[in-house]
């Protein structure tokens, strides 16, 4: 007997009424305008665990909005072509993109996915690791304002990687995976020197990482001119280790 | 929904669209800071977005008063059908010791 209710009890499925449709659409525009006003706030590791929290809450109100979506209203007819005509615009506008209630919920979650990436983007600590992470990153299917965010975030302070972790620390890490002792000459002020400016060539390579891919091949041929001054340089510590750093921006 | 007047009376599509149009909002500012967005670099269009009479904070507020009228309303809808249940389990207890008492008899 116990085993038929218990049976019974793993086939119910959750029977969502109109009221449960609305209110998980209200819970989630909540999650939402909270999430926006995180991302307005200067990025730090207690802004990314919040929004950690308000992501997976966020997505589990998108699972539910699929299992309620034919509550859903038809509100093509409320769709306004014209809606862009009396704002100003600075370029000549795009078509309108229609979206059905399926895609909306699709955008919404590449959006909650995207974010997430960024945030995990935000603990990661090695150079090679970060620019294969981007180049996933630059595989997903656009998003606009995830896409300001990262940038945004990325560079709050220039010499701090996402605002939080010393960017030195990451080429210094980089150097010592290439087999250079960095300890033998990390207090030298000229290797200080040296490294400020790799900070600053290394961060400059991540800027030029996440644009435009037709515009990288232009950008990328004057990082090279600040490359071939970080190499004249290099050469007072170890000349190889740069050359390999230098194949490695250039090949990988 | 561009147009105010046709939902200023709906209170829930009101809050509801307001919650979306200050969505908008925040999410514009936030674009128009990134220094490396370039016009081909959007999907959309750069339009301009006006700004909303309400604050971040009042609008969350209407939306968590709006999800309590909601969970009132969950919660009678759910305890009128936990009476039906009962009712219809009683009957059918009524109904089981009744048979079992002509049996006997």
């Amino acid at each position: 007997m116990l085993f038929f209710f218990s049976l019974e009890k793993k086939n119910i499925q959750k029977v969502y009424t109109p009221f449960d449709a609305l209110d998980v659409r209200l819970k989630l525009r909540r999650s939402l305008i909270t999430i926006y006003s995180l991302m307005k706030q200067k990025f730090s590791a207690k802004i990314a665990d919040e929004l950690k929290i308000q992501i997976s809450s966020c997505r589990k109100k998108i699972e539910m909005i699929k299992e309620t979506l034919k509550f859903s209203a038809d509100v093509t007819s409320f769709f306004s072509d014209s809606v862009f005509k009396p704002m100003l615009c600075h370029i000549p506008p795009r078509a309108v993109k229609t979206l059905t209630k399926s895609n909306t919920v699709e955008e919404l979650e590449n959006m909650i996915n995207q974010l997430d990436f960024i945030v995990d983007l935000s603990k990661q600590n090695n150079f090679y690791e970060i620019l294969l992470s981007l180049d996933t990153y630059l595989k997903m299917p656009k998003n606009v304002l995830c896409y300001a965010y990262l940038d945004i975030s990325l560079y709050i302070n220039p010499k701090k990687y996402f605002g939080q972790q010393d960017f030195s620390e990451i080429i210094i890490e980089m150097l010592k995976n290439f087999g250079l002792n960095v300890k033998e000459f990390i207090h030298n002020s000229k290797f200080q020197e040296y490294l400020e400016k790799a900070v600053l060539v290394g961060l400059e390579y991540i800027a030029k990482h996440i644009r435009n891919k037709f515009r990288q091949q232009r950008d990328y041929s004057k990082l090279y001119q600040d490359l071939s001054i970080l190499i004249n340089e290099s050469v007072k510590f170890l000349i190889i280790i740069i050359i390999i750093f230098l194949f490695f921006l250039i090949f990988v | 929904m561009h147009d105010p007047e046709l939902y200023k009376n709906n209170k829930f599509l009101k809050i509801y669209l307001e919650s979306i149009h200050i969505g908008g909002f925040i999410c514009y500012e936030l674009i128009r800071q990134s220094n490396y967005l370039r016009d081909d670099d959007y999907v959309p269009s750069v339009v301009s977005f006006s700004t909303s009479d309400k604050s971040e904070e009042k609008i969350l507020e209407e939306i968590l008063e709006l999800e309590h009228e909601i969970s009132d309303k969950l919660t009678s809808i759910k305890s009128k059908s936990n009476v039906i249940i009962f009712c219809f389990l009683f009957k059918n207890y009524v109904i089981f010791f009744l048979w079992i008492f002509f049996i006997v008899n």
